[in-house]
């Protein structure tokens, strides 16, 4: 603790003794690159919003001009992609998601390596984001990305709604959330008691939580796919039971923000999904419910508690970036430890130890999700969706089988199709040997 | 010069039309062509790969392009059809209103140059099944509700609705063109004759008016074929592949999978089915046209 | 008057219900309109609240947003200097090639500008970046211009052309007499007698520019980015701003609503010129 008081202390000092462009001189920003003109493309997020905002800051510490392009997530991986495919020149700093597009982006040689730049410096501190964050953006000890949002499968509760039914906490095991379903489901006035995604392709990664929950995954550690085996079979029923008796009619479109409109507005009494999305939920404009939100771990199934704890976000710099020098000021600065903490105070799950353990985060997050944020980081499992160059099609095809378990099939049927799906992923997976 | 330019001046007027066609029509098309015979993951760095025919085999054996091409056909025959019935109804309808023509034309004029994205997300909203209009209108006339876009089995009518909403005024709006353009002494005329209501309109309207009805067909058909903005802000194709038309699967196999190759065969099928569809409706046309002109 | 209305009452009950009908499918037709007009004045617990479908109170608080924090007049001016472009450069083009096509009966270069038509929009983004990132021009204006070009230049062919066809020979041949070059006869005359017919194919091809979403997804940079573009600044990775999603929705419909309904008869006469063709 008083380290980081002197710490703090003496980078104060330092601001005020250089006394231009306080915070941006901290992170050891160069003027070098003044002049250059780098793009930025990353996702619509509040963090990012955070940074847009404060984009003039580091333009007057380093002269270096920023074109700054914020899109829906998709729409990112589009650029990175199109741009990558004329040579990238148009392209150095974008944001992209590491557990489906790491693999594919290093494959095709779209990301820069980074250890050059951050190696040897102590204010950027790399070794301060969580193990499993930087793991997920680092190839064979080669780091691609600075992780930049988190984000774990948890249980939002509404508070009223579980008093009413005269229930406690939270439920533990997959037996209780079934208990607590029948408790609180109660259609007939238009209250259900889960919002979960039911729209195959999105619905994968909160599915992962149960999948793995039941001892089942993907794939195996020797690449052979497992989406067959009688363990993915019942996760798949068990997940296609709770969207299909528990959750609103229509579940089969639902993405997170269906999940989430039905939360905000009192209709579904439980939620599982990411809380990296919390803050919309305890926003009293956006929600009804604002101060009845409750949170809990993700239930334990028969293998564990599985939960997943991933990195979502990621910024890298494009490899025929002509800039790269400017543009890594740019990531220095963006992902730093001062911009980091107003990105959590702004509702961002930060990457970084440093981050959650400053004083900030103890009054910006809320008390009994930062518990269950803390609970679940141990436990959580690095990836929610399969982790392969082909993930992206991979995700479609899970998404069929899960489909198929909330329209409500057969064990037999769902079998079929799911040895089926099987075969194609395993396809997938040999062609990437 | 003035009359070598006067000469050539056909030549000279076409000119930047041909030169933009060539340099950036012709040169994506030969483009997306060769890139159809080839694997490429859009990388830079990595070179594309010759597998000949393969992308096209794969397509062909895969369900899914087989479900996206009849669901593309579908779409456009049901949502053409029943644009192409209300809109004529309609016309007629609205065909003797000789006053406030300009606010009834304006109110069906707006659905069709409202931003499709915008629209798209708007009819998002009014579907959602807990807090849309939809089914909140369902509900108060005691109606079953539906699950709209949220279900594999009512997404593709969902959608059909939607194009219905934006495309019928088009036909209406061309065949009230049609109308205005016949003038009243036709009419008259078989008035005379003691010719009644419903005679007057299968016997002198429709026949009259079958080549503006045809060309509204054909310009509907070519672009319901091509459907994207509303379905990319609505669904993207969901749930499942439940509302892939071969556009959005296009569209998915380049920049949702990467699979250039793929999805510039994909290109090359379904401007092929386009054109097809087109030829064979042209042809069509002037077969029924010579008919009515005999 | 009076007279006449007595005498036929079941006339008068058909001429209601007729109105009737008329309204309600107007109704039908506006519907989504209204509603997302409606949506844009509330906030994102109303928008969710089928109890507040009707009755809610009112807020701007989504237009202020739309302008200020997510600065709605940059994507606003660059569909402007987009659509404008695109319209004026289809037309310089445009024009010329369907005064050809009218008068030299060039019916080898319509076949083919219907055919651009076909073509799925999608083919053109890979290789249309590739050229442009090769001569440094992706993100600018031009290259969305052009982009737009592919819809706008076959629009004004196919709608002006049949309208310098109807325009009588003689009154050039009069004109060539007088020692008139082609090139300013078709500045002199064919393009005023046609006046109408442009500016219905100009008014179409802003609107079908204004409303363009595919190019500006793949074309356009962050100091280019076209409205369609911005509704998406909306849905942010966390969590949907459904009031300022509906305020935007407004303010990039708005403009094309309003140029409609001023210039209904253009308009109309744009979407129906098929039927002019025949």
């Amino acid at each position: 603790m008083k380290k980081r008081n002197v710490a703090l202390l003496t980078g104060a000092m330092m601001a005020t003794a250089l006394s231009v462009g306080a915070g941006a001189e901290d992170a050891g920003l160069s003027q070098d690159y003044a002049g250059q003109t780098i793009s930025v493309v990353v996702c619509n997020s509040s963090f990012m919003e955070e940074i847009q905002k404060d984009i003039g800051e580091f333009e007057e510490a380093t002269g270096i001009n920023v074109e700054f392009e914020s899109l829906q997530d998709a729409q990112v991986s589009n650029k990175v992609a199109v741009a990558s495919a004329a040579g990238g020149k148009d392209l150095d700093v974008f944001g992209y998601r590491p557990l489906q597009e790491s693999l594919l982006y290093i494959k095709n040689g779209w990301l820069e390596p980074l250890n050059t730049y951050f190696e040897g410096d102590t204010a950027f501190d790399y070794e301060d984001f969580f193990e499993s964050a930087r793991e997920i953006t680092s190839q064979d000890g080669t780091a691609y990305g600075i992780p930049y949002l988190t984000e774990r499968e948890i249980l939002y509760l509404n508070t009223e709604l579980v008093e009413k039914a005269g229930l406690e906490g939270s439920p533990k095991t997959y037996d209780e959330l079934l208990e607590w379903c029948d408790k609180l489901n109660d259609p007939d006035n238009g209250v259900y008691a889960l919002a979960l995604r039911g729209e195959g392709n999105a619905a994968v990664t909160q599915f992962s939580g149960f999948l793995r929950g039941f001892g089942g995954d993907f794939f195996d550690e020797d690449r052979n796919a497992t989406m067959n085996t009688p363990e993915a079979i019942e996760a798949l029923q068990f997940y296609g039971k709770l969207c299909r008796e528990y959750c609103a009619p229509g579940v089969l479109n639902m993405n997170w923000t269906e999940t989430m409109n039905l939360f905000t507005q009192g209709l579904a009494a439980m939620r599982i999904d990411c809380d990296s999305q919390y803050a919309f939920a305890t926003d009293p404009e956006a929600s009804l419910v604002a101060d009845k939100v409750g949170y809990g771990v993700f239930p334990e199934g028969p293998a564990g508690t599985t939960p997943f704890n991933v990195t979502a976000w990621a910024l890298g710099i494009g490899s025929g970036s002509e800039h790269k020098e400017a543009s890594w000021e740019f990531v220095k600065w963006a992902v730093g430890k001062d911009q980091d903490i107003k990105g959590l105070v702004a509702g961002n799950s930060s990457a970084r130890t440093s981050t959650w353990e400053s004083e900030e985060a103890k009054t910006a997050y809320p008390e009994q999700l930062a518990e269950v944020i803390n609970e679940s980081n141990p436990v959580g499992v690095a990836t929610d969706r399969p982790y392969m160059v082909d993930g992206g099609e991979a995700r479609t095809i899970i998404g069929e089988l899960i489909t198929a378990a909330i329209e409500g099939i057969s064990d037999e049927d769902l079998q079929a199709k799911a040895d089926g799906a099987n075969a194609r992923i395993q396809a997938l997976l040999d062609a990437e040997k | 010069m003035a009359k070598w330019v006067n000469k050539n001046i056909k030549w000279i007027f076409t000119a930047p039309t041909i030169i933009f066609i060539l340099l950036c029509v012709t040169y994506p098309i030969l483009y997306t062509l060769q890139l159809s015979f080839c694997e490429w993951g859009m990388s830079a760095n990595i070179p594309k790969k010759f597998v000949g025919l393969q992308n096209y085999i794969e397509i062909f054996s895969d369900s899914r392009f087989w479900d996206a091409f009849w669901r593309t056909i579908n779409y456009t025959l049901i949502a053409v059809a029943i644009e192409t019935i209300l809109g004529v109804a309609i016309a007629l309808l609205l065909g003797k209103i000789t006053r406030h023509t300009g606010i009834i034309r304006t109110v069906f004029l707006l659905p069709m140059v409202a931003t499709p994205v915008a629209v798209g997300m708007v009819w998002k909203l009014i579907y959602d099944p807990t807090i849309g209009l939809a089914n909140l209108i369902l509900r108060k006339v005691g109606l079953p509700t539906s699950a709209w876009l949220g279900s594999s089995d009512t997404v593709f009518s969902s959608l059909i609705i939607i194009d219905i909403w934006q495309w019928t005024p088009m036909v209406m709006l061309m065949v009230l063109a049609g109308i205005s353009g016949l003038g009243a002494d036709v009419f008259e005329s078989a008035k005379v004759d003691g010719a009644n209501e419903m005679q007057l309109i299968t016997r002198i309207q429709l026949p009259l008016l079958a080549p503006t009805i045809l060309m509204a067909i054909l310009l509907r058909v070519i672009d319901a074929l091509k459907t994207f903005d509303i379905i990319y802000s609505t669904t993207t194709g969901g749930p499942g592949y439940s509302s892939e038309n071969l556009n959005i699967l296009s569209y998915r196999n380049a920049f949702e999978y990467f699979y250039m190759g793929k999805a510039s065969a994909l290109l090359i099928v379904f401007f092929i089915v386009v054109l097809v569809v087109a030829i064979l409706y042209m042809l069509l046309k002037a077969r029924i046209e010579r008919r009515y002109e005999s | 008057m009076k007279n006449k209305r007595r005498i036929k009452p079941k006339k008068i009950c058909m001429k209601t219900i007729f109105w009737i009908v008329v309204v309600c499918i107007m109704f039908v037709n506006l519907v989504p309109l209204l509603w997302m007009l409606s949506a844009s004045f509330k906030t994102i617990v109303d928008i969710m609240n089928p109890k507040k479908m009707f009755v809610f109170t009112p807020t701007i608080k989504n237009y202020i947003e739309v302008f200020t924090k997510y600065s709605f007049l940059k994507p606003i001016i660059n569909s402007l200097i987009v659509s404008t472009g695109a319209t004026v450069l289809a037309c310089l083009f445009g024009l010329p090639a369907a005064y050809a096509i009218a008068r030299y009966k060039q019916n080898k270069l319509s076949l083919i500008i219907l055919a651009v038509r076909i073509i799925p929009a999608i083919t053109f983004l890979v290789p249309w970046y590739i050229i442009f990132s090769k001569l440094k021009m992706t993100g600018t204006y031009t290259s969305l211009i052009m982009a737009n070009l592919l819809v706008s230049l076959p629009l004004i062919v196919w709608i002006v052309t049949p309208y310098f066809g109807s325009i009588p020979k003689e009154l050039e041949e009069a004109a060539f007499i007088d020692g008139s070059s082609v090139f300013n006869s078709f500045i002199r005359i064919m393009i005023p007698l046609s006046a109408p017919g442009i500016f219905t194919a100009a008014i179409l091809s802003f609107i079908y520019a204004w409303n363009n979403f595919l190019f500006a997804l793949i074309l356009s940079s962050s100091s280019t980015k076209t409205l369609p573009m911005a509704v998406f600044n909306f849905i942010s990775y966390t969590s949907v701003n459904w009031g300022g999603l509906m305020a935007a929705a407004v303010v990039i419909t708005g403009p094309v609503i309003i140029v409609s309904i001023a210039l209904q008869k253009y308009v109309v006469s744009g979407l129906t010129a098929g039927a002019v063709k025949g």
